[in-house]
């Protein structure tokens, strides 16, 4: 009988574990979820002209994410022909508080993000400026030239490539994708 | 689910003709359960020491050997669930015995019996062909069963449809239990071992009804042997070694058990699962991030009187699963890029590691299941579970800074209980009245799908069942009321939202056999189904679909209206299984496409819009299996589905297309070989512009199997091997969410061996 003594010891350890494993703490639907996932809810284009130093931004903004509300603001980037602005791109995550910086880890893993412009109807012309670690290019810094007057759009997109950047925009997925009507007037 | 004892008796024994030379012999014989005086059908009886002499009992519960010589005789009666019976006579002229088996001890309604040799049984899995499926998810153990297809998310997650219903619509039973989960999800699959299976079947009859209302399409049960089949000083389980080369995968599985003490009706049993694998192959390449890897535990403590049967069961599933690195898109545009190219963007090779994104599920339940004797015609039955389940989903890191968490996290608890009352009298009359209520706290952490909510619900139901000579009936009616309170928060925003349903399904089956051969099966139901949370009330984008989906909080139940007409032919040389079936759903839950698309911050998405339709559903499943000379057979099965929306006719998305499988093989006492090629259409319904692309095109998949049993001193084992896509083929499944994005896998070979063990502890020598 020792034996099934030590057999039934056995089992009711295996039973109580069992029921130790339950005590993990659920959280009620009565109370606010925590959300701590990243997520970009704010892309902010600033223009800087490099003759007058003057500053303008396009913004495009949709809090709740995608899904939920419509976008909160939605800017025409609007420039002065014949101009070189020097840009930069912000992404935000406005959820936040204080508000997250996202670009600065874009910036910091260079190497697995490329920022991709493509423009229609508008004459421009953008050079990125700023390369990651291996020289390849990132585009949170470019040169925007404008020529003549005209009307069109530009698509900024993130495309986030980790291990496959080669400096074209068709690895990757899409992190960011805001087609800004564009205004060069 | 089987008595202490059972008891055998030779009712009679009676000469037929008068004595006849040597071998002309005949014996007959009627297995019939002691308690109802029903015949029991599908009970295995083999005449040992004599070859090939093995047969079941027909659906009257008879058999018949012929051409015997007169001889002492040793008579094998075996059940699935029950105690192996030696009967020894002397045959000295034609004979015909009654076989009465006591079962004093209902726990689950109806008991079904599965024997040894192969059924071709279109709703039910036996042992022996989950034995040639064992590695496989559980959805994949149920594929065997007529109109069951997966859907699939990628080569990693697959689910159950049947009949070309999923998720919310099809309920699955966990030794008894309804499982609680996740279930509205697509790529959410059941959280059970496929190891605890010893037998799988689609509920087509009433007896669903004690376990659910709003089983839509199909209520599958998965049971489990019965800790009461264990035996004092017997140490007796099973140990299961499985590797497949696609993925290269093992798994293992052990089971034990026996009764505790000698003396004291104590029964206990232990069973745990570990398997992994890691990166699968197409034909052409790996596919990144595609392993996957599961721990499952269970354990069982049972007591079991002459009054009182007392159980107690816990189960722990923990499974870690890896989503395939190219589905993961960011926009539309990914999406048909992805689909444009041929070969994958993320090129891998193989691997063990999960990375992101992967999903990570625990499920626990415990279970206490008590069962009073009354008298030998009554019994109370009270079931008690509660069950957590605990899902993550972990989507790829932007950056190596982002938060590290799960982006999903979702808990759901579910409290049931059951309080039945069985009656079963000898005038062929039993009927179940019983009691049903569930409490279950949904909530979550991290992104918003679907809200935290509570559900509370109670149903009253009533199952009886008669029977005449040729005739069965048996029909169900069952009540339910249910009250949910969703909690919706935006930011610290709160809106509570209460919904009450309450309403009635009922359920009836008519068998009538006509020959011995041949019976017919009637079947009609109604069931209803409240709307899910996700349909209600998500808003938001579905990342691996690329889509946004938005609920509708005023949509009602839907009900379902199921008739179905089975036939079922068994000779011999055929069998055949035939079923047409014919379901009408009002106001069934449709996620359709909707316009505009919406504007996000990752571009415009296609906007789908949860909208009720009327539908209709005809189909035909069918099996066949005909053994030829030499222990050669053929067998064939196919199914066939048409679904349209009432009014436009307009084909339902997502649904099966024609199917067939054609097999040969041989099977003798010794090994069992087979080849088998698969054909599946192209899926030619569908809605033009509810997809992104069109249907796959149609494929052929080859495959075999073969397994054999030997001893290697006094230890038996099984051992199997299967093919799959012999030929490597190249294909894409409509039924499979990804795709888009790749192939499915391609050969791939899995050997099983299976050592049942059966120790003596008095000694502790093995003995068979």
């Amino acid at each position: 009988m020792k034996k099934n003594q030590k057999k039934s010891i056995l089992l009711i350890a295996i039973i109580t574990l069992s029921f130790g494993a339950c005590k993990e703490k659920t959280p009620s639907p009565t109370t606010p979820p925590q959300n701590e996932s990243e997520l970009i809810t704010t892309v902010k284009l600033v223009f800087t002209d490099t003759a007058t130093k003057a500053v303008s931004t396009a913004v495009f903004s949709d809090l709740d994410g995608p899904g939920g509300n419509a976008p909160t603001q939605f800017d025409t980037i609007r420039l002065k022909p014949n101009t070189v602005y020097q840009t930069a791109i912000y992404l935000l995550d406005e959820t936040k508080t204080p508000v997250d910086s996202i670009s600065n880890e874009v910036l910091e893993e260079g190497q697995d993000h490329l920022f991709v412009f493509t423009k229609a109807g508008v004459n421009l012309n953008i050079q990125i400026t700023d390369r990651d670690i291996n020289s390849l290019p990132i585009g949170l810094l470019s040169y925007w030239s404008t020529a003549a007057v005209s009307n069109g759009a530009v698509a900024v997109a993130l495309k986030h490539q980790p291990g496959v950047k080669d400096g074209s925009a068709a690895p990757g997925e899409t992190d960011v994708e805001i087609l800004f009507p564009c205004k060069i007037q | 689910m089987k008595s202490i004892v059972i008891t055998l008796q030779l009712l009679f024994a009676f000469s037929l003709f008068s004595q006849k030379s040597d071998c002309h012999l005949t014996l007959k014989g009627l297995v019939v359960d002691s308690v109802d005086n029903k015949p029991l059908s599908l009970t295995n009886i083999e005449l040992i020491g004599i070859k090939g002499k093995s047969i079941s009992t027909d659906k009257l519960g008879q058999f018949i050997f012929a051409n015997l010589c007169s001889d002492s005789l040793e008579l094998h009666i075996s059940h699935l669930q029950c105690e192996h019976i030696h009967l020894r006579f002397k045959l000295t002229k034609d004979t015909s015995i009654v076989i009465y088996l006591q079962h004093s001890n209902h726990a689950i309604g109806k008991v079904t019996f599965t024997a040894k040799a192969e059924q071709d049984n279109l709703d039910k899995l036996n042992l022996r062909k989950l034995d040639m499926q064992k590695g496989g998810s559980i959805s994949e153990l149920m594929q065997g069963i007529g109109g069951i297809t997966l859907l699939k998310t990628g080569g990693t997650i697959s689910k159950p449809m049947v009949n070309g219903l999923h998720s919310n619509r099809v309920i699955v039973l966990n030794n008894g239990i309804r499982q609680e989960g996740q279930n509205w999800g697509m790529e959410h699959a059941p959280e059970i071992d496929a190891f605890l299976a010893t037998e799988i079947e689609l509920l087509k009859g009433p007896d669903a009804l004690r376990y659910a209302a709003d089983g839509v399409g199909g209520v599958l049960m998965v049971r489990p042997a019965s800790v009461f089949n264990e035996k004092a000083n017997q140490l007796k389980g099973e140990f299961n070694l499985i590797g497949a080369t696609n993925g290269r995968g093992g798994t293992s599985s052990l089971i034990l058990g026996s009764q505790l003490f000698k003396l004291h009706p104590i029964y206990w049993r232990v069973q745990g699962t570990l398997k992994r694998s890691g990166n699968l192959k197409t034909p052409d390449y790996f596919l990144a991030n595609t392993g996957t890897s599961e721990a499952n535990y269970s354990a069982a403590l049972g007591y079991q009187n002459e009054r009182l049967k007392f159980e107690i069961f816990y189960s722990a599933f923990q499974t870690k699963i890896g989503i395939y690195k190219g589905a993961h898109v960011g926009n539309i545009n990914d999406l048909l890029k992805a689909f444009e190219s041929d070969t994958p963007m993320y090129k891998a090779d193989f691997t063990y590691a999960i990375d992101r994104s992967y999903q990570q599920v625990n499920h626990q339940l415990l279970k206490t299941n008590a069962e009073w004797q009354l008298n030998s015609s009554s019994s109370v039955q009270l079931t008690l579970a509660y069950q957590k389940n605990h899902r993550q989903e972990y989507d790829v890191l932007r950056t190596s800074n982002a938060f590290k968490g799960p982006d999903f996290d979702y808990y759901i608890n579910t409290l049931t209980g059951d309080l039945a009352f069985v009656k079963t009298n000898l005038h062929k009359v039993k009927w179940t009245a019983g009691l049903n209520a569930i409490h279950q706290a949904n909530s979550y952490t991290g992104r918003f799908f679907i809200p935290g909510f509570y559900n509370k619900g109670a149903a009253a139901y009533f199952i009886a069942e008669r029977t005449w000579a040729k005739w069965q009936l048996e029909t169900g009616f069952r009540y339910d009321y249910k009250h949910i309170t969703a909690y919706l928060w935006r930011g610290n925003n709160l809106s509570v939202r209460n919904l009450q349903f309450n309403n009635a399904t009922y359920a009836f089956q008519l068998h009538y056999q006509k020959s011995k051969a041949l019976e017919y099966i009637f079947s009609s139901a109604s069931a209803w189904r409240p709307p899910a949370p996700n349909e209600l009330y998500s808003n938001g984008l579905h990342q691996g679909l690329a889509s946004i989906e938005i609920g509708d909080s005023a949509l009602k139940p839907e009900r379902s209206y199921h008739n179905a007409f089975q036939l079922k032919y068994n000779t011999k040389k055929i069998k055949i299984e035939a079923e047409v079936y014919q379901k009408y759903i009002l106001g069934f839950i449709n996620l359709v496409p909707s316009m505009p698309p919406q504007l996000t911050i990752r571009g415009a998405f296609p906007v789908y819009e949860y909208v009720q339709q009327n539908v209709r559903m005809s189909g035909l499943n069918m099996a066949m299996k005909l053994d030829l000379k030499k222990f050669y057979y053929v067998k064939l099965s196919s199914n066939l589905l048409v679904a349209s929306e009432l009014n436009t006719h307009a084909p339902l998305s997502q649904m099966p297309p024609f199917s067939g499988k054609l097999t040969a093989g041989k099977s003798t006492k010794k090994y069992m070989f087979q080849l088998w090629g698969q054909g599946v259409a192209k899926q030619y319904r569908y809605l033009q512009g509810s997809d992104y692309v069109a249907p796959p095109k149609g494929y052929v998949l080859w495959g075999c199997d073969l397994s054999t049993e030997f001893k290697i001193k006094l230890q038996p084992f099984r051992f199997n091997l299967s093919i799959n896509n012999l030929l490597s083929s190249k294909y894409r499944s409509y039924l499979n969410r990804f795709r888009y994005f790749a192939d499915e896998p391609g050969f791939g070979l899995t050997a099983r061996l299976i050592m049942p063990l059966n120790c003596n502890l008095n000694n502790n020598k093995k003995s068979k």
